[in-house]
This record gives C-alpha cells, structure tokens and sequence, in this order.
C-alpha cells in the first residue's frame, strides 16, 4: 500500500518539476524573444536616429552653407549624403516585418528623399541674391524637414509604443511564470512532504514487523534445534537403511553398516557381532579402531558383550574408565567413556549386537537412532545372512552349470568328428574288404604261376641236359664228319682247278671264267667247312695240343716271311717288334699259335688300306708274352668288338663280300687261345683301325678246359663294413687332405703300383683319391668318406672283392656309388647291374681313360653343384659346413667368400645353385646377383641372404634376380637346407616330366602386340605369371603391389591401354582404385579387368559397380583372359 | 509352440538360400546348421513355414539370419597351447623370410587375428608381416576392424595369454572405454580385414601361414576337402598351416602333401615334394 503510495507521489512530483521546468522554460524563450524584440526595436529607433541625424547633419551643413555661402559648411553634408540612403534601405529592412512600420519608413524615405532632391536641386554654385531665395528654399527644407521629422516621430513612438506593449507582455509574462512556479513548488513540496510521511510511516511499520519476525524466528529456533535432531536421526536411519542394501555379503553388509553409523556418529570405536544360533556365540563381522587382540567370538552372557546382547532394549554402559580403553591412540586425546550396545533382534530371534564407543554427551541421540534402526539393521542382517548362504549355493550351481555347458559343446564336437570317423572308417572298411578280395585272388593266382614257373624251369633244365648231350653229338659228329664232307669236295676242287688252267686251251673264256668261279667257290667252302670242323673239334676238347718250347724269334720270322709278299702287293707297311732285352720262349702249341697268329695278321692286312700299316709286336709284359697285331684299317666300332667273336658273325654283315673271309676265323682263335692258357684283347675304335693283343703265359701249366660256368658264389652272409680298421700306410693318398663336400674317389688294390698309377691317373683328372689294400678296408673307408665312385680290384685280401661289391649293393646308403672293376680276373660271376664298369688287367691306357670318363660323366650327371658366397659371413661358413655334410652323396659344394670369386667359379664350372650373402647395402647386394645372374647359366638358382628388414620395394628388386630370399636368423640354416631339397626336387621333377609351360593355344594372331597393361596385383605368383603370359604376346607389362601404387603408376605411365585389377590388396582394394579410375575423365572409358578370387553371385555386379568393364575369376583361364582383352583391346 | 525343422525342410531351405542369395550351406554340417537355424527361429520368432517366403521376399531378413548363422564363438589366444606352439615351432622359421604373409581365415570378430598380432609383435615379426583376415560375414569384419571387444571378457583374456607364454603386460595392448575395450591400433595396421567366402571363392594369394581355426567343424566332408585344398594352393612352398584343434586333415585327399608339426595342436608344413 504504501509503495503505491509513494510511486504516485514520486510521479506526481516528476510531472510537476517537468511542468515546473516548462513553464519557466517557455516564459524564459519568451523573454528571449522580449529581448530581441527590445532590441529589435532599439535598434530601430538607433537607426531612426541615425537617419535623423543624417539628415540633420545635412541640413545643418545646407543651412550653413546657405548662411555663409562656403562650401566648407557643406562637409557634413557631403560626409552623410553618401550615407543617407544605404541608413534608409537599412531602416526599410530592419522594419520589414512590421507592415505598418514599414508603411511609415516608407513614408520617411520619401521624405528624405524630397528633402534629398531639393538639396540636391540646388546649386551650389548658386549666388544668392537675396535673402528670400534663400528663405524659400530653407522653408521648403524645413517643411519637408519636418515631414521628415514627424515621420521620425512617427516611427519613434510606434517602436516605443510596441516597445511598451512588449514590456507590459513581458512583465505579464514573468509575473505569471513567478505564480506558475511558486504554484509549482508548493505543490512539490506538499508532495514531498507527504512522501516523507508515508516513507515514515513504512518505516515504522516495518520496525513492528521486524520485531515480530524476531520473536517467531526465536520460536522456530527451538523447533528447529528438535527437528535437527530428529532429522538427524531420521538421516542417520536413512544412511543407514541405505547401507543395509546393495551389498554382497554378510561381511560387507555389517562392514557398511558400522561405517555409516561410526561415520555419522562419529564413534572413536564400534564393534558388529553376528549371532550363530548353531553355537551360540557371537562372532566379531567387522570392527572398527578395535586392537587386534579383540575377542573373534563371545558367548552370550559373556562380559558386558554378552550380557548386553540378552538384552532386548539398547543398553548404555557409563563413566567407563580411561584404563578400559585398549584402544591406542597416537595423540592420546581423551577417551569417551560411554558404551553403548544395540542387540538386534527379530521376530524374537536374536541375529547381532552393535556396541559402540562415544562420548557421554552424544549419547542421547545416539539412542534414540540406535532404537530407531535396530530393526531394519536385523532384517538387514538375516537377509545379508539368507543371501550369502543362497549366493554360495548359487556360485556353486553355476559353476557345474558352466562345466556341464563346456562338456556338452565338447561332446557336441567330439560327436561329430566321431561320427565323420565313423564314416570314415566305414568306407575304408569296405575298400578293405575289396583290396582284400583282389588280393585273394592274385594270391591263387600266383600260386598258380608259380606252379607253371616251376615246371618249365624244370622242363628247362632237361632241355639244358638235353642240348648239352646233344651239342656234344654235334661237335662228335662234325668232327667225324670232316672226311665225310671233304672228300667229295676235294674232287670239286681238284677238277675245278684243272679246268681253270684250259691247258687245252679248248674253253671259251667265258667257259674259263666259269671255272675259275668254281674253283674258287669250291675253295671258300672248303675253307668255311674247315674252319667249322676246326671250331667244333676245337670246342669239342678234340684238339690236341702239343706243348713245347717255341722261341719268340721263330714265330717272329715265320710269320715275316709268310706276309711280307701279302704286305708288299697291297703296299701296306709291314712290321715286326720283338722285346728288346732277353730271348723268351713260349711254351705251346706252335702249330696253333701260329694259326692264330696268321688268322690276325690276314685279318688285320684284309681291313687296312693301302698305304696303311700293320704291325705285329711282342712284348713283355710281367709274367706273359704279349703279342699284338696292330693296324690302321677300318677299325671295329665298340658295340661290335663282343660280337665279332661269335661265331659267324662279322662287324658288318656285309664284310665278307667286301673282305672275304669266313667269319669263323675269330672265334677259333679266341677259343684256341683260352685252349693255350691265354687270353685275347681287343682294342680298337671305328676308323681307328685295331689291335688284337694275346696274353700267353711264358710259363705254362696244362692247357685250361673250359669249365662249365653255372656255378654262382653265393655268399651267405652279407659281410659288415668294419667300424674301424687298421689303415694303409703304403701308398700315400688324399684322405687327410679332404674337405667336407669334396669328391673323392676310392681305389681298393693291393698291387701297389697298379693302385698307384689308377691314383696318379686319377689325380690327373682332378680328383682326389683313397686309397685301400684290403677288402675290409675297402668297406671302411666307403662309409666314411662316402666317395664318388669306386675303383675295386676282385682279387683282394682279407675280403674278397666280390664280397665286398656284394655288401656295398646290399647296404642302403653305399649302393648308389658306382663301382669300376678292374681285375685281373674273369667277367664271371659278376652281375652286370652290379657294377658301373668292368676292365680286366693288364689294361691299356685308353681302357683307364675310359673307365674315368665314365666316373666323370656320372658324376656330372649326378652330382648337382651348389655354390655358397659367404661375403664374409660367419654364418654362412657354419651353415655350408652343415649343408655339404648333409648333402655329401648328391651335392658339390663350393665356398667362395667374395663377388670377384663367385664370378670366377662360374666362368670355370657349372654351377646350379647359388647361395649369395647380401649386406646392408641394398644396391650393392642387388648389384652382386644382377652380376651373379648374368654370369651363371639360364635356370641357375640364386637364393639370397641377408640380415636387415627389406621393404616390399626392396623385396621387389631382389626378386629380380634371386628366386628366394632367407633372413639369417636362428632357423636359417633349416631354412636354407629346405630350400636346396626344393631346389633339387624341382630339378628331378623336371628332368622326370619336364613340363611344357602352358603355352596358350588360340589362334596366333597379333592384335594385342605393342599393347601396355597395367596389372595390380599382390600374389606374386600371379604376377609373374600373367607377366610372361602377356610379353608372349608382345605387350609391355607394368606392375603395381596395390591399388595406390596402380593409381601411381597410371599416372606415371601414359598410354595404358588396359588395367587388370585385382581385388583383395593391402592399402587401397582393387573396388576404390577402380571408383577412383573412372572419377578421371580421361581414364572414364580405360579398359580395367577384375581379377577376383571371389566367385559368388553378386560379386560379379559390385566389380561392375565400382568401375570395372569386365571380370574374370580367379585361378585365371590363360586363353579366356587373353580372348577378353583381346575384346576390350579391339575398340 | 514351434515347429521343428526337419531334415528335409533344412536342406529345401539350403537350396532356396544357394539359388536365391548365391550363399552356398549346401555342405555344411548338417547337425550343427540344423541348431543355428532351429536357435534363430526362436531368436527371430519365426516358424519354419514361413521361413522360405522370408528368405525368398526379404532380402534384410536375409541378411539378418545370415549373420546369425555364420557367427562365430571366438576369444582371444583361445587354445593357448597353440599359441605357444606356434611361438615355439613356427615363427622362428618365419623369422628366416624378409617378408611374410598370413591368411586368417573365417576370422570371426577377430579377436584370434589381434592374438596373432600380439605374438608376432613379441617375436618382432609384425613390422614385416601382412595379415590378410578374412570372414564370410561382413558385420564380423566390420567389427574385427574397428578393433572392439567386450570388456568383461579382458580377464580371461589375460588369463589366457598368460598361459599361452605370453609375459607382457596385457593391458599394454588395449584401451579400455566404458563398456568395451580396443585393442591397439599398432597392432593392427598391417591387417587387412576384406570379406571372403571360403566354399565358393577361390585362392588369392601366396602365404607363409594359413591360419582357420575352428571353421571347418561346420563343414561336411566334402566341404572340408575342397576348403582344405583351396589352403594347399595358397601356401608358399614350405608353408605351414593350422588349424583347430579338434579339426584334421582326415578328409583331405592331398593328406601326404602335409607333414605333421605339432599333432595336438594340429600345425601342418607342406612337405618339399608337396
């Protein structure tokens, strides 16, 4: 009410001083305006005046000048005339706005100007006669003068009447103003006054609500102070209600609880106790501040605890004494002295107690919220109790359920693979039972074979018997038939050449020549069935020989004079060596050697040419004569040098209608000389003419028989390669001096000279040798140095050679290694397959060269070799010790340590593997094996080794030239061993089926030639792939790793016609690098080709989508992709 | 009350998902397809009447019971016998290659690929390893690319890169965020996440390690035998490959290709004539 009061009063007092301050401010304009009007008006009157003087100056000036008649009296007029009538149109305008002002000014002017002209129409110069001129003209002055004057007048009371008239307005004016105002203020100061007033009253009003405010504000004090305490208590029930929730446990449960009691009530200690019906004790659940030494379990009625607890109502324990208190404290500050015990009970079970320690004064309060809560705190505890109990029944149950969950997942699985196995072995089962029935019957079979086997062996054998009676009826018969056949040939012969003489001289000579053809006919026969009598006497032991002494010379000559005619008629040089020291004598038959003899020479002067030589030798050769008939004629070609020994045959078939001869002549020498005891070589190369070496013994035991070769030497036992044997000392060797993966050849002789020149030989080759002297020596030497080859004599001590062949071939790891026999014995008894080679001694030197060109070739073909570039590293050393120790019977292995080595080795030796150390300097290590790859062959393998982290584009320049690349780590020696094994296994691969690369097979034609393809790929199998592929076909391939690269090297390289992308690459997929392609305009219309190893339905369609003109799946078809690029190119 | 799903409304159910979507089940293994089915009808409130007119009509149902059929139970270092295996017997062989790639396929939320990672990333091999982790369903990569995982399975995670040897702190390689974990971007910037469908793709890369880890016990034999080559053709010569434990190469017919590593935990090498 009174704020209203006063706003009006405010406004009212404002509005006034606003019209207050109006007022005085439109009567001040006014006087302004009064002012000017004043002055206005003055100056007016001031200019009247002036004009008035003007014109008074003037007429004084007339006058005198009229008086006197000098002009001097006429300077004031002539100093205001000029000024008159600017004075005038001044007066005109200063009173143009009063109209009759103006009226009466104009009237002036007039005036003036009368009074003006008449002066002006006075001559000066005028002499007055008289006076009465004078007198008219200062009367016509004055009247107009005073015209003039009473218009001044006029003027003058005009302005000051108006000027009185505003005087009077003015003071009206103001005098209303000075009641306005003074109105004004009163009124003002009557509003002020009753504000002030009001504001008074207010004030006082106030002042009596004030202290009425105090007074109830006293009263709420008090009802304050007893909700505080019971608020407080309310909180403390609530905090604590609300620690009896949201625990886990009965532990927890009482921990929270004393917390948020002890917390509010700021206890020093307390103490909660469940109760356990079951043993009636009460167990401390959590305490707070209590000592350590605080009892765990209290019965009830035990001390004041348990006493308390018995109680159904809270108990307060006073005046405790300080030394009660065991609690320690470090500030030693006063101890409470109050116990207070709050058993808790329920439904009249007792479930805890809480005993807590305070001060004496808050003890009150504390009661009073003990009482209130001490039921919801047992509810608490019997369920906190109930939970604990549910939650380890609980914990318990999930737990098997969890476990029975896993095992039946298990079960689920192991179900299924079971009954896949089941299935499995249900088909395996049945192919069992099938692979079991066949084998049945290729049992029955067999048996049924062998059955047949047996009985032709045994019907064999009697034809064996069978043949062998009836050869020998043969030869019996042939021999005895001699008489037989040659009787009635002799008569042929004999008549035949007496009609070849036409001593008569009666025959034609057609006639002749008949004869001369029957004869000679009839001779060859004769021949031809000499020789086979001779050969089957011969072969029939019928053959007598008759044993003496027959000096070499005697033969030497003997056969000179019966070829030196032959010799000379055919112009063949013909000569004769004897030995040079000694004159031997052999001890035979002379009669058949010189058959033999005679049958080489007529052979060797039947084959050489003229011009040619033949030359008949003997030589000494250790215990026996050799005698060889050497010549330079057609020679026999290796693969005939068996066959001419046989029986009818020849080493053409065509030879005898060129040469003649019978082609038995061989065959009994061979056999007559086995019948002498010795032995018949042959030497000989087509082209290269020949020589027939017989070995006869100078000494001679009784003539061999021929022996029924059937028996083979089985050898039980199959001898064992000795663990450590006494090695030879004789004949020095190179077996301290080799180094792991070098190749060596081991040489078992026990003539020392002869071991020694195989091993001369051998090194002359370039090998290295071991050499044994016994057969158990032999085998030793075989297992620990793994040779190369082996060079085995058959007649050898300690063990036999054949036994010692027989254990190589049966030993796993030693039957690769090719055996050479050289031996002074006999083919026989030797399998063919057993052994690489086989020279019988003495042998000739190119019988040697032979038998290690064989070795040579084997090895070569072999042995793979494999080179090791260590550029220093230490681990390479270790790892080509282990890989040649691996690898000792199929590798060489050569170690070089630098790049100039390397180039070297590979200039002198075919190398096809290569293992090459890099180091750190990625363009020196790509330098080392671009110079590698250059040098070595075309399908050397190059595998590279290094230590550093490489990345894709250092990986993509090495695989340039290295087919792998190995990082020394720990495992790298594995590593590399695996990649020699697949290394050689490729090349086994390739020398079984050497695989035709899939060369495309569409028509041949040009139109991709010249093309430029971008292919993005990360397979590298792909990309070499389809890069060979394309450069097939003429076009330039360019590679990228990933979609961004591809977008680069689209980029870099103009003039891509094509792009084949593949999919699934790191950084950017082959989808976004196709989006990007084509948001290019100029690569909108790019032919690009998905590659894509995905097959399904919609793939197809989102390749498009992203871009790409076609797609084709991978593994990729060779011929459709190349039919598809071919569609994409042609536009 | 639900109907059952017979044997032979699966398999007309099968034909009907190959010839309508392009997604082949046809040789999965029969039992375990039939539980996912019969557990996503329940899931999804379906009855099996109805499921061919929701496959043929509702290419989002489709997909949803897609997921729901190729999803995958996966942990981190699950088995981690093989884990430690592959430390011990693999990787310092890889150590030997300058470059390495592994496949993981039908990697699932990719919880075993982060495992992967952890591993070569202890033996200092990740910096020059790419993974290629693939799965047929596309929400598994989704998220096995962002690298999520739940955060209440961390402890036994940790449990079992313990027991797989693992002596890092494992909270080393992940972050943890309100209610999921993510595991460290360092380890999985070499991994490329793309989709791929094990019974209708084809091979796309040369790998030193081929890693599929309990897939292939929901395949038939049949299934398994062309899966299995498929892995033959995409390993490097002497790669190596494993698989679950409770899966073999029984049902190969290139069986011999294979030498056996570790029999338990079933790592296989191609063999040099393989």
């Amino acid at each position: 009410m009174g704020n209203r009061k006063l706003y009006i009063g405010f406004t009212l007092a404002i509005l006034l001083v606003m019209i207050v301050g109006g007022v005085a401010n439109y009567t001040l304009n006014n006087q302004r305006e009064q002012l000017e009007w004043v002055n206005h008006t003055h100056k007016v009157l001031e200019q009247t005046t002036y004009v008035e003087r003007l014109m008074v100056d003037m007429e004084t000036g007339r006058r005198g000048f009229r008086c006197t008649g000098d002009k001097t009296f006429l300077e004031p007029y002539y100093k205001s005339q000029p000024k008159l009538e600017g004075a005038v149109e001044e007066l005109t305008n200063l009173t143009s706005d009063n109209p009759e002002q103006s009226k009466r000014v104009a009237n002036l002017a007039i005036s003036v100007e009368r009074v003006d002209s008449l002066w002006k129409s006075i001559n000066i110069n005028t002499v007055y006669r008289d006076d009465s001129s004078r007198y008219n003209i200062t009367l016509a002055e004055k009247i107009l003068m005073t015209a003039v004057r009473s218009d001044v007048i006029a003027i003058r009371n005009t302005e000051n009447d108006l000027l009185r008239i505003r005087d009077n307005a003015s003071r009206k004016g103001i005098d209303q103003t000075i009641w306005a105002l003074e109105l004004g203020i009163v009124l003002i100061l009557l509003i002020v006054f009753t504000m002030i007033r009001a504001i008074l009253d207010e004030n006082k009003n106030r002042k009596k609500a004030e202290a009425a405010l105090k007074d109830k504000l006293e009263e709420l004090k008090t009802i304050n102070a007893a909700t505080l305490e019971t608020n407080w208590v309310l909180t403390g029930m609530r905090s604590i209600n609300g620690s009896l929730i949201g625990n886990d446990s009965l532990k927890d449960m009482t921990q929270t609880t004393l917390r948020a009691i002890q917390t509010y009530v700021n206890a020093v200690a307390a103490a909660f106790y469940f109760y356990d019906p079951k043993t009636k004790e009460l167990q401390l659940m959590s305490a707070l501040a209590l000592p350590s030494d605080t009892p765990e379990k209290v019965k009830l009625n035990e001390g004041i605890l348990g006493l308390a607890a018995t109680n159904r109502e809270i108990s307060v324990v006073k005046d405790i004494p300080a030394g009660y208190w065991k609690i320690s404290s470090a500030t030693g500050a006063q101890m409470p002295d109050t116990l207070v015990f709050a058993p808790l009970w329920r439904k009249n079970e007792l479930k805890g107690i809480i005993e807590i320690a305070i001060f004496a004064e808050d003890t009150r309060r504390l009661v009073e919220l003990l009482a209130s809560i001490t039921d919801n705190v047992a509810i608490g505890v019997t369920a906190a109790h109930a939970n604990d109990v549910t939650n380890t029944l609980l914990a318990k149950v999930q737990e098997q359920k969890e476990e029975l969950e896993s095992q039946q997942e298990e079960l689920r699985q192991t179900n299924e693979e079971l009954t896949h196995q089941a299935e499995v072995l249900r088909a395996s089962e049945e192919e069992l039972k099938t692979q079991e029935e066949e084998l049945r019957q290729i049992n029955e079979e067999l048996e049924q074979r062998t059955k047949a086997v047996e009985a032709a062996r045994k019907s064999l054998q009697d034809k064996a018997k069978e043949l062998e009676i009836s050869s020998k009826y043969k030869s019996e018969f042939l021999a005895n038939m001699s008489h037989e056949l040659r009787t009635p040939l002799n008569s042929v012969l004999i008549l035949a050449s007496l009609l070849k003489e036409n001593k008569m001289g009666n025959l034609t000579d057609k006639q002749a020549e008949y004869a001369k053809v029957i004869h000679k006919s009839g001779s060859d026969l004769l021949n031809l069935i000499n020789d086979i009598l001779d050969l089957s006497k011969i072969e029939a032991g019928k053959v007598e020989m008759n044993m003496e002494p027959v000096p070499v010379s005697e033969l030497a000559h003997d056969m000179e004079q019966l070829f030196s005619v032959v010799a000379g008629e055919r112009k063949i040089s013909f000569r004769i060596q004897q030995p040079t020291e000694g004159n031997f004598s052999l001890t035979t038959d002379k009669q058949r050697i010189e058959q033999v003899i005679k049958n080489l020479l007529s052979n060797a002067f039947k084959f050489t040419p003229e011009g040619g030589t033949v030359t008949l030798a003997f030589t000494h050769h250790n215990s026996r004569m050799a005698i060889s008939v050497a010549d330079t004629g057609i020679g026999i070609p290796e693969d005939k040098q068996k066959l001419i020994f046989e029986a009818f045959q020849q080493a053409d078939g065509s030879t005898s209608r060129r040469y003649g001869g019978t082609g038995l002549g061989l065959s009994i020498s061979k056999e007559l000389v086995a019948r002498l005891g010795g032995e018949m070589q042959l030497v000989s190369a087509a082209g290269k003419g020949s020589t027939f070496t017989i070995l006869m013994p100078l000494e001679a035991g009784s003539p061999i028989q021929p022996k029924i070769q059937t028996q083979t030497v089985t050898i039980a036992q199959v001898p064992a390669i000795p663990d450590s044997v006494e090695e030879q000392t004789i004949i020095e060797d190179d077996k301290q001096q080799l180094r792991a993966g070098e190749q060596s050849i081991l040489i078992v002789e026990d003539d020392p000279v002869f071991a020694r020149i195989v091993r001369d030989f051998a090194h002359s080759k370039g090998y290295k040798t071991i050499l044994a002297i016994r057969g158990d020596e032999g085998l030793y030497y075989a297992r620990k140095y793994k040779p190369s080859a082996i060079i085995l004599d058959l007649g050898l001590p300690v063990l036999s050679g054949r036994s010692v062949l027989h254990a190589l071939k049966s030993d796993e790891v030693l039957k690769t290694i090719p055996v050479h026999v050289i031996t002074a014995e006999d083919r026989s008894e030797v399998g063919f397959e057993q052994v690489a080679g086989f020279v019988t001694k003495p042998l000739l030197r190119n019988e040697l060269d032979d038998t290690f060109e064989k070795i040579g070739s084997y090895i070569h073909n072999h042995y793979r070799n494999v080179m090791v570039v260590t550029s220093g590293r230490q681990q390479l050393h270790d790892m080509f010790d282990t890989l040649a120790a691996a690898h000792s019977a199929d590798l060489m292995c050569t170690l070089v340590e630098t790049a100039t080595e390397a180039i070297e080795t590979l200039k002198n030796r075919e190398v096809n593997c290569i293992i090459a150390g890099i180091g750190v300097d990625m363009a020196g290590g790509i330098g080392l094996l671009k110079s590698l790859k250059e040098t070595a062959k075309k399908d050397t393998y190059i595998i590279a080794c290094l230590e550093s982290n490489i990345t894709p584009a250092d990986e993509k320049s090495l695989k340039q030239f290295a087919d792998s690349i190995v990082r020394l780590s720990s495992q790298a020696t594995s590593r590399l061993l695996d990649e020699v094994e697949l290394f050689l296994h490729k090349l086994e691969k390739t020398h079984n089926q050497p695989t035709v690369p899939e060369k495309y097979s569409g028509p041949m034609d040009h139109s991709l030639s010249g093309c430029k393809v971008l292919l993005a790929d990360d397979d590298m199998r792909n990309v070499f792939a389809l890069t060979v592929l394309l450069e097939e076909q003429g076009m330039e391939v360019i590679t990228a790793e990933n979609g961004k690269e591809a977008l680069e090297m689209l980029e870099q390289n103009k003039g891509i016609n094509l792009v084949l992308m593949d999919i699934m690459m790191p950084e950017m997929d082959g989808y976004e690098a196709m989006t990007r392609i084509r948001a290019i305009k100029t690569h909108a219309k790019l032919p690009i080709i998905a590659l894509t190893a995905k097959a399904m339905v919609g793939d197809r369609e989102k390749c498009i989508e992203a871009g790409a003109s076609d797609y084709i799946t991978k593994p990729v078809d060779n011929n459709k992709l190349l039919s598809l690029m071919r569609v994409w190119l042609s536009n | 009350m639900p109907q059952e799903l017979t044997s032979e409304l699966l398999k007309e159910i099968v034909q009907l998902i190959f010839e309508r979507h392009g997604y082949d089940f046809r040789h999965y293994a029969e039992a375990s397809l039939n539980r996912r089915m019969t557990r996503f009808l329940q899931i999804s409130g379906t009855q099996p009447a109805d499921l061919r007119y929701h496959i043929t009509n509702d290419k989002s149902f489709f997909f949803w019971m897609l997921e729901s059929l190729t999803v995958n139970v996966t942990e981190m270092f699950r088995d981690p016998m093989f884990y430690k295996s592959l430390v011990d017997k693999v990787l310092p062989i890889l150590d030997t290659y300058p470059l390495l790639k592994i496949w993981h396929a039908g990697c699932a939320t990719g919880e075993e690929v982060y495992s992967m990672a952890i591993i070569l990333h202890e033996a200092g091999l990740l910096e020059r390893t790419r993974i290629y982790a693939t799965d047929i369903n596309m929400a598994n990569i989704k998220k096995a690319g962002a690298g999520i995982m739940s955060l209440e399975k961390i402890k036994e995670y940790t449990a079992n890169y313990r027991k797989a040897g693992g002596a890092a702190d494992f909270s080393d390689y992940y972050t943890a965020r309100y209610d999921h974990a993510i595991i460290n971007k360092q380890l999985t910037k070499n991994v490329l996440f793309s989709q791929h469908n094990l019974v209708t793709d084809n091979a796309f890369n040369e790998f030193q390690l081929v890693c599929c880890r309990n897939v292939m016990i929901y395949f038939d034999k049949e299934l398994q035998n062309r899966v299995l080559n498929l892995f033959y053709q995409s390993l490097a010569p002497r790669g190596y490959l494993a698989l679950g434990t409770k899966e073999s190469l029984l049902f190969y017919d290139g069986m011999s290709k294979f030498e056996v590593i570790d029999d338990k935990n079933k790592i296989f090498r191609l063999k040099i004539d393989g």
